[in-house]
Protein backbone atom coordinates (compact mmCIF):
# COMPACT_ATOMS: atom_id res chain seq x y z
CA UNK A 1 0.00 0.00 0.00
CA UNK A 2 1.55 3.05 -0.76
CA UNK A 3 1.36 5.54 1.28
CA UNK A 4 1.06 9.57 0.50
CA UNK A 5 1.44 12.56 3.25
CA UNK A 6 0.61 12.11 6.71
CA UNK A 7 0.18 8.45 6.42
CA UNK A 8 -2.99 8.68 4.36
CA UNK A 9 -3.86 6.13 1.32
CA UNK A 10 -4.56 7.74 -1.64
CA UNK A 11 -8.64 6.72 -0.61
CA UNK A 12 -8.22 9.43 1.95
CA UNK A 13 -6.35 12.13 0.34
CA UNK A 14 -9.19 14.64 0.73
CA UNK A 15 -8.98 14.29 4.37
CA UNK A 16 -5.25 15.99 4.12
CA UNK A 17 -6.96 19.04 2.39
CA UNK A 18 -8.80 19.82 5.41
CA UNK A 19 -6.07 18.94 7.64
CA UNK A 20 -4.33 22.17 5.76
CA UNK A 21 -7.25 24.09 6.00
CA UNK A 22 -8.10 23.58 9.49
CA UNK A 23 -4.40 23.96 10.16
CA UNK A 24 -4.20 27.21 8.62
CA UNK A 25 -7.49 28.39 10.17
CA UNK A 26 -5.71 27.35 13.94
CA UNK A 27 -2.63 29.17 12.91
CA UNK A 28 -4.93 32.42 12.37
CA UNK A 29 -6.45 32.07 15.55
CA UNK A 30 -2.50 32.06 16.95
CA UNK A 31 -1.55 34.85 15.31
CA UNK A 32 -5.25 36.36 16.22
CA UNK A 33 -4.75 36.07 20.01
CA UNK A 34 -1.21 36.96 19.51
CA UNK A 35 -2.35 40.70 18.66
CA UNK A 36 -5.18 40.90 21.37
CA UNK A 37 -2.92 40.29 24.14
CA UNK A 38 -3.27 43.85 25.57
CA UNK A 39 -6.99 42.85 26.05
CA UNK A 40 -6.61 39.84 27.91
CA UNK A 41 -3.77 41.98 30.28
CA UNK A 42 -6.16 44.66 30.69
CA UNK A 43 -9.94 42.31 30.91
CA UNK A 44 -7.61 40.60 33.96
CA UNK A 45 -6.88 43.91 35.29
CA UNK A 46 -10.17 44.73 35.26
CA UNK A 47 -11.25 41.64 37.58
CA UNK A 48 -8.67 42.82 39.80
CA UNK A 49 -9.15 46.47 39.65
CA UNK A 50 -5.73 46.99 38.80
CA UNK A 51 -4.66 49.78 36.34
CA UNK A 52 -5.02 48.78 32.89
CA UNK A 53 -1.49 50.00 32.31
CA UNK A 54 -0.09 47.69 34.71
CA UNK A 55 2.69 45.85 34.14
CA UNK A 56 4.36 48.91 31.45
CA UNK A 57 6.45 50.55 34.09
CA UNK A 58 9.05 52.91 32.76
CA UNK A 59 11.88 50.68 33.56
CA UNK A 60 12.03 47.54 31.16
CA UNK A 61 13.52 45.35 34.06
CA UNK A 62 13.47 45.26 38.15
CA UNK A 63 16.40 46.61 39.46
CA UNK A 64 16.60 45.12 42.71
CA UNK A 65 14.60 41.85 44.70
CA UNK A 66 12.24 44.24 46.33
CA UNK A 67 10.93 45.90 43.13
CA UNK A 68 10.55 41.86 41.37
CA UNK A 69 8.13 40.93 44.65
CA UNK A 70 6.56 44.57 44.33
CA UNK A 71 5.67 43.86 41.17
CA UNK A 72 4.45 40.69 41.68
CA UNK A 73 2.03 41.70 44.07
CA UNK A 74 0.54 44.73 42.98
CA UNK A 75 0.30 44.03 39.60
CA UNK A 76 -1.29 41.25 38.03
CA UNK A 77 0.74 40.58 34.38
CA UNK A 78 2.11 38.02 36.00
CA UNK A 79 -1.08 35.95 36.00
CA UNK A 80 -2.52 37.29 32.59
CA UNK A 81 0.88 36.23 31.28
CA UNK A 82 0.88 32.69 32.60
CA UNK A 83 -3.25 32.18 31.67
CA UNK A 84 -2.08 33.19 28.19
CA UNK A 85 0.83 31.53 27.92
CA UNK A 86 -0.53 28.10 28.97
CA UNK A 87 -3.23 28.64 26.78
CA UNK A 88 -1.09 29.19 23.78
CA UNK A 89 0.63 25.83 24.83
CA UNK A 90 -2.26 24.01 24.39
CA UNK A 91 -3.45 26.02 21.39
CA UNK A 92 0.66 25.20 19.75
CA UNK A 93 -0.22 21.17 20.14
CA UNK A 94 -3.39 21.38 18.82
CA UNK A 95 -2.02 22.47 15.67
CA UNK A 96 0.55 20.02 15.60
CA UNK A 97 -2.23 17.32 16.13
CA UNK A 98 -4.71 18.50 13.58
CA UNK A 99 -1.83 19.09 10.99
CA UNK A 100 0.02 15.63 11.52
CA UNK A 101 -3.27 13.74 13.09
CA UNK A 102 -0.31 12.07 15.42
CA UNK A 103 -0.37 12.32 19.04
CA UNK A 104 3.44 11.82 19.46
CA UNK A 105 4.20 15.10 17.74
CA UNK A 106 1.45 17.00 19.76
CA UNK A 107 3.09 16.14 23.11
CA UNK A 108 6.72 16.54 21.83
CA UNK A 109 5.14 20.31 21.11
CA UNK A 110 3.82 19.89 24.21
CA UNK A 111 7.19 19.22 26.01
CA UNK A 112 9.22 21.51 24.06
CA UNK A 113 7.24 24.34 25.33
CA UNK A 114 7.24 23.24 29.10
CA UNK A 115 11.56 22.94 28.67
CA UNK A 116 11.04 26.44 27.14
CA UNK A 117 9.22 27.20 30.19
CA UNK A 118 11.81 25.75 32.45
CA UNK A 119 14.48 27.89 30.90
CA UNK A 120 12.97 30.72 31.55
CA UNK A 121 12.26 30.02 34.82
CA UNK A 122 15.48 28.89 35.59
CA UNK A 123 16.67 32.44 33.71
CA UNK A 124 14.88 34.27 36.11
CA UNK A 125 15.55 32.27 39.12
CA UNK A 126 19.21 32.70 38.29
CA UNK A 127 18.75 36.80 38.04
CA UNK A 128 17.28 36.98 41.62
CA UNK A 129 19.87 35.26 43.55
CA UNK A 130 22.80 36.55 41.53
CA UNK A 131 21.15 40.44 41.43
CA UNK A 132 22.07 40.23 37.98
CA UNK A 133 18.71 41.23 36.54
CA UNK A 134 19.25 43.26 33.26
CA UNK A 135 20.50 39.62 31.44
CA UNK A 136 18.33 37.17 33.31
CA UNK A 137 15.51 39.20 32.39
CA UNK A 138 16.46 40.17 28.86
CA UNK A 139 17.00 36.35 28.14
CA UNK A 140 13.90 35.35 29.99
CA UNK A 141 11.84 37.97 27.73
CA UNK A 142 13.49 36.88 24.66
CA UNK A 143 12.24 33.41 25.25
CA UNK A 144 8.65 33.85 26.53
CA UNK A 145 8.28 36.09 23.45
CA UNK A 146 9.41 33.02 21.73
CA UNK A 147 6.92 30.86 23.58
CA UNK A 148 4.30 33.38 22.71
CA UNK A 149 4.31 33.41 19.19
CA UNK A 150 3.75 30.44 16.39
CA UNK A 151 7.57 30.34 15.66
CA UNK A 152 8.32 27.63 17.69
CA UNK A 153 5.11 25.57 16.19
CA UNK A 154 5.89 26.77 12.47
CA UNK A 155 9.74 25.29 13.04
CA UNK A 156 8.11 21.98 14.11
CA UNK A 157 5.65 21.63 11.83
CA UNK A 158 8.49 22.26 9.46
CA UNK A 159 10.90 19.61 10.90
CA UNK A 160 7.96 16.68 10.95
CA UNK A 161 6.77 17.84 7.67
CA UNK A 162 9.85 18.35 5.73
CA UNK A 163 12.86 16.83 7.41
CA UNK A 164 12.11 13.98 9.13
CA UNK A 165 8.83 12.77 8.26
CA UNK A 166 6.61 10.87 11.03
CA UNK B 1 -9.30 -18.93 61.00
CA UNK B 2 -9.81 -15.63 59.71
CA UNK B 3 -6.88 -13.28 57.62
CA UNK B 4 -7.18 -9.94 57.56
CA UNK B 5 -5.80 -8.20 54.72
CA UNK B 6 -5.37 -4.25 54.77
CA UNK B 7 -7.79 -3.10 52.80
CA UNK B 8 -6.99 0.22 50.41
CA UNK B 9 -9.62 2.89 49.95
CA UNK B 10 -11.48 2.73 46.84
CA UNK B 11 -10.43 6.53 45.86
CA UNK B 12 -6.62 5.95 46.74
CA UNK B 13 -6.75 2.93 44.39
CA UNK B 14 -8.34 4.83 41.90
CA UNK B 15 -5.65 7.36 42.42
CA UNK B 16 -2.79 5.16 42.43
CA UNK B 17 -4.36 3.14 39.00
CA UNK B 18 -5.10 6.47 37.31
CA UNK B 19 -1.08 7.37 38.22
CA UNK B 20 0.39 4.39 36.92
CA UNK B 21 -1.70 5.06 33.34
CA UNK B 22 -0.13 8.30 32.80
CA UNK B 23 3.31 6.78 33.65
CA UNK B 24 2.88 4.11 30.94
CA UNK B 25 1.53 6.13 28.49
CA UNK B 26 4.00 8.66 29.16
CA UNK B 27 6.91 6.06 28.31
CA UNK B 28 5.35 5.18 25.15
CA UNK B 29 5.59 8.70 23.87
CA UNK B 30 9.22 8.38 21.79
CA UNK B 31 11.05 11.86 22.31
CA UNK B 32 12.35 12.16 18.65
CA UNK B 33 16.55 13.06 19.81
CA UNK B 34 17.11 15.00 16.41
CA UNK B 35 14.45 17.21 16.93
CA UNK B 36 15.67 17.86 20.47
CA UNK B 37 19.34 18.64 19.26
CA UNK B 38 17.72 20.87 16.07
CA UNK B 39 15.53 22.44 18.84
CA UNK B 40 18.69 22.92 21.22
CA UNK B 41 20.19 24.90 18.27
CA UNK B 42 17.77 27.09 17.42
CA UNK B 43 16.96 28.44 21.10
CA UNK B 44 20.64 28.99 21.42
CA UNK B 45 20.79 30.91 17.67
CA UNK B 46 17.99 32.37 18.72
CA UNK B 47 19.01 33.71 22.09
CA UNK B 48 22.64 34.61 20.68
CA UNK B 49 20.67 36.75 17.98
CA UNK B 50 18.71 38.57 20.96
CA UNK B 51 21.92 38.85 23.06
CA UNK B 52 23.63 40.32 20.52
CA UNK B 53 20.56 42.75 19.14
CA UNK B 54 20.04 43.81 22.50
CA UNK B 55 23.49 44.77 23.82
CA UNK B 56 25.20 46.30 20.24
CA UNK B 57 22.77 46.64 17.38
CA UNK B 58 20.09 48.35 19.28
CA UNK B 59 22.11 50.73 21.30
CA UNK B 60 24.08 51.77 18.48
CA UNK B 61 21.11 52.21 16.13
CA UNK B 62 22.49 52.49 12.99
CA UNK B 63 21.13 49.02 11.01
CA UNK B 64 18.08 50.01 12.66
CA UNK B 65 18.10 53.84 11.38
CA UNK B 66 19.63 52.76 8.29
CA UNK B 67 16.81 50.10 7.36
CA UNK B 68 13.90 52.01 8.32
CA UNK B 69 15.05 54.66 6.21
CA UNK B 70 15.47 52.08 3.04
CA UNK B 71 11.76 50.60 3.70
CA UNK B 72 10.57 54.34 3.69
CA UNK B 73 12.33 55.23 0.85
CA UNK B 74 11.11 51.85 -0.86
CA UNK B 75 7.74 52.53 -0.17
CA UNK B 76 7.69 56.07 -1.29
CA UNK B 77 9.57 55.21 -4.79
CA UNK B 78 7.15 52.37 -4.77
CA UNK B 79 4.17 54.73 -4.41
CA UNK B 80 4.88 57.08 -6.66
CA UNK B 81 5.22 54.66 -9.78
CA UNK B 82 1.72 53.51 -8.42
CA UNK B 83 0.62 57.31 -9.63
CA UNK B 84 0.24 58.71 -5.76
CA UNK B 85 1.32 62.23 -4.98
CA UNK B 86 3.87 61.08 -2.41
CA UNK B 87 5.70 63.34 0.15
CA UNK B 88 8.36 61.77 3.35
CA UNK B 89 9.63 63.49 5.89
CA UNK B 90 12.32 61.18 7.53
CA UNK B 91 10.52 56.99 8.03
CA UNK B 92 7.14 58.87 7.83
CA UNK B 93 5.25 58.41 4.28
CA UNK B 94 2.76 60.89 3.17
CA UNK B 95 -0.17 60.50 0.47
CA UNK B 96 -1.55 63.33 -0.44
CA UNK B 97 -0.03 65.29 2.47
CA UNK B 98 -1.82 63.26 4.55
CA UNK B 99 0.51 61.15 7.29
CA UNK B 100 0.20 57.61 6.37
CA UNK B 101 2.58 55.17 7.67
CA UNK B 102 5.77 55.90 10.00
CA UNK B 103 8.61 53.01 9.45
CA UNK B 104 9.62 52.03 13.14
CA UNK B 105 11.88 49.25 14.59
CA UNK B 106 9.44 46.83 14.55
CA UNK B 107 8.61 47.36 10.85
CA UNK B 108 12.08 47.24 8.92
CA UNK B 109 11.74 43.36 9.15
CA UNK B 110 15.68 42.84 10.83
CA UNK B 111 13.92 40.31 13.06
CA UNK B 112 12.46 38.60 10.63
CA UNK B 113 15.59 38.39 8.21
CA UNK B 114 17.34 36.90 11.52
CA UNK B 115 14.85 34.24 11.84
CA UNK B 116 15.08 33.15 8.15
CA UNK B 117 18.72 33.25 8.21
CA UNK B 118 19.36 31.06 11.49
CA UNK B 119 16.88 28.64 10.17
CA UNK B 120 19.34 27.89 7.08
CA UNK B 121 22.34 28.49 8.66
CA UNK B 122 21.27 25.78 11.30
CA UNK B 123 19.72 23.02 8.34
CA UNK B 124 22.87 21.15 6.23
CA UNK B 125 24.02 22.26 3.04
CA UNK B 126 26.98 23.74 1.36
CA UNK B 127 28.11 27.16 2.73
CA UNK B 128 28.40 28.66 -0.40
CA UNK B 129 24.60 27.92 -0.98
CA UNK B 130 23.79 28.94 2.41
CA UNK B 131 25.40 32.42 1.50
CA UNK B 132 23.53 32.96 -1.14
CA UNK B 133 20.25 31.56 -0.75
CA UNK B 134 20.55 33.81 2.84
CA UNK B 135 21.32 36.71 0.58
CA UNK B 136 18.16 36.03 -2.14
CA UNK B 137 15.80 35.38 0.43
CA UNK B 138 16.70 38.63 2.66
CA UNK B 139 16.51 40.72 -0.58
CA UNK B 140 13.16 38.73 -0.81
CA UNK B 141 11.43 39.53 2.30
CA UNK B 142 12.88 42.90 2.10
CA UNK B 143 10.90 43.61 -1.63
CA UNK B 144 7.89 42.28 0.19
CA UNK B 145 8.46 44.20 3.30
CA UNK B 146 8.56 47.18 0.87
CA UNK B 147 5.50 46.34 -1.04
CA UNK B 148 3.47 45.70 2.77
CA UNK B 149 4.42 49.23 3.28
CA UNK B 150 3.15 50.63 -0.17
CA UNK B 151 0.06 48.75 0.42
CA UNK B 152 -0.64 49.53 4.55
CA UNK B 153 -0.30 53.31 3.62
CA UNK B 154 -2.61 52.91 0.60
CA UNK B 155 -4.53 51.42 2.98
CA UNK B 156 -4.50 54.14 5.41
CA UNK B 157 -5.28 56.63 3.07
CA UNK B 158 -8.49 55.17 1.99
CA UNK B 159 -9.90 53.11 5.12
CA UNK B 160 -8.16 53.01 8.40
CA UNK B 161 -10.29 49.96 9.97
CA UNK B 162 -8.68 48.17 7.05
CA UNK B 163 -5.31 49.60 7.71
CA UNK B 164 -5.52 48.41 11.33
CA UNK B 165 -6.76 45.05 10.16
CA UNK B 166 -4.37 44.67 7.35
CA UNK B 167 -0.96 45.60 9.65
CA UNK B 168 -2.24 43.29 12.61
CA UNK B 169 -3.04 39.92 10.88
CA UNK B 170 -3.20 39.97 6.93
CA UNK B 171 0.51 40.97 6.74
CA UNK B 172 1.54 39.55 9.76
CA UNK B 173 0.27 36.09 8.17
CA UNK B 174 1.97 36.50 4.69
CA UNK B 175 5.07 37.50 5.92
CA UNK B 176 4.63 34.11 8.37
CA UNK B 177 3.73 32.29 5.09
CA UNK B 178 6.55 33.75 2.93
CA UNK B 179 9.32 32.33 5.76
CA UNK B 180 7.62 29.21 6.11
CA UNK B 181 8.07 29.17 2.08
CA UNK B 182 11.41 30.12 1.89
CA UNK B 183 12.58 27.72 4.48
CA UNK B 184 10.56 24.56 2.23
CA UNK B 185 12.43 26.16 -1.05
CA UNK B 186 15.63 25.49 1.01
CA UNK B 187 14.94 21.85 2.38
CA UNK B 188 13.46 20.69 -1.12
CA UNK B 189 15.60 22.02 -3.14
CA UNK B 190 18.52 23.22 -1.93
CA UNK B 191 19.90 22.19 0.75
CA UNK B 192 19.36 18.56 -0.46
CA UNK B 193 19.00 16.55 2.21
CA UNK B 194 15.08 16.16 1.78
CA UNK B 195 15.13 12.60 1.58
CA UNK B 196 13.60 10.61 4.92
CA UNK B 197 16.01 9.44 7.10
Amino acid sequence: MVYGYFGLTDFQKPVKYIRIGSTILLFGLMLYIGQQRRNYDRFIANQFEASSQFGYTPSKYPISINGFFENIKTNYKWLSSTLYTVFYLFLSSLVCFVFFSNYNIAVQMLYFNIILLVIIAFLIGLSVITHEYRYGYSLAQALKKMVQSPLPTLIVIMYFWKIKKP
Amino acid sequence: MVVVTPKMETSKTIKYLSLFRIFVFMNQIQIDKSLVWFLAKAIGLYLLWFLVYDLWIAPLGIIDTWLNQSVANGGYFLLQKFGFEVCKDGTSVCINNASTVVIGRGCNGLEIYAIFAGFVVLYRGSWLHKIWFIVAGIAFIYLCNILRVAMLAIDHYNNLKLFQFNHKYTYVFIIYFIVFGLWILWINRFSKTSEVH
